[in-house]
């Protein structure tokens, strides 16, 4: 009888550290998984913004001029039905205009990076990414452009190539 | 015996468990930092992509005379994207060359630089 009782109490222990062992498990596995989706969100934040980095390349390599615009004058360049929410950077390149700016759309309520590009009469209007922050554009020198966003956090710069102003 | 046995099985699960979440932690940090030297090669290669623009540009105009103005100046850079190749016009005003970017086209885009 006293060995049965002893039996039992071991395997009663026995049971409470599984049990613990197995509560402690699942808190890390939780938090880990937590964790996990911070970190696939992040990832898919730097991916947008090395699509970002490579892309605004393309648009800034090749551009004459160069002008940072204010909010108001932004408005009046692209016109109604575009919401504007920060200065803009115009990119005047051979035959075409492109503006890039913070704002909102119908179809994307979201504030995000957009870029419109106006060739010949055509227009193209896309977003780049999602942005939560503010736009900022600065001109560190003569000679240096770069763009920042607050959040997510990200600065881009481009060094005035020969031809450019 | 036996019971030794179910504590050297129950520590063995749950250090498994721990090194799993330590392998992911790993292997998630790692890529992080592979991520980012990339981007960081990229961008370094964009900036000497300018700088070889600007040495193009001076050795052309150290070989140009005003009398030849205006010219053309053609040359190509590698950068983060590929061969990028450049057109330039370049007028003698004032004492001094200005230049105007005419053209501007990569030819060997790559996708992995």
């Amino acid at each position: 009888m006293v060995r049965s009782h002893g039996q039992l109490t071991g395997v009663l222990i026995a049971l409470a550290l599984g049990a613990l062992v197995t509560l402690v498990l699942a808190q890390l596995w939780s938090q880990e998984s937590i964790r996990r989706t911070h970190a696939t969100d992040a990832a898919i934040t730097r991916a947008d913004l090395d699509g970002v980095t490579l892309f605004l390349t393309t648009l800034l390599v090749p551009a004459r001029i160069l002008t940072v615009i204010p909010e108001a004058a932004l408005r009046a360049d692209l016109g109604g039905g575009v919401t504007v929410l920060s200065e803009g950077l115009r990119l005047e390149h051979p035959g075409m205009t492109i503006h890039l700016y913070l704002g909102r759309s119908r179809v994307q309520p979201d504030a995000a990076l957009w870029v419109h590009r106006e060739q010949f009469g055509d227009i193209s209007h896309q977003s780049l990414m999602p942005v939560d922050g503010a736009l900022s554009i600065q001109r560190p020198d003569p000679e240096t452009l770069c763009l920042q966003t607050s959040d997510p956090i990200w600065i881009g710069c481009h060094t005035l190539l020969p031809g450019q102003s | 015996m036996m019971a030794r046995g179910h504590v050297l099985i129950a520590v063995l699960v749950v250090m498994g468990a721990l090194a799993s979440i330590w392998m992911a932690e790993f292997a998630t940090h790692l890529e992080d930092r592979v991520r980012a030297s990339r981007m960081i090669d990229r961008e370094s290669l964009a900036t000497q992509a300018s700088a070889a623009e600007w040495q193009a540009v001076t050795t052309h105009l150290a070989g140009l005379d005003s009398t030849e103005s205006p010219a053309e100046i053609v040359y190509s850079v590698d950068d983060m994207l590929g061969l990028r190749h450049v057109t330039l016009t370049a007028e003698w005003i004032d004492g001094q060359w200005a230049l105007t970017r005419d053209k501007v086209q990569w030819r060997e885009l790559t996708v992995f630089p």
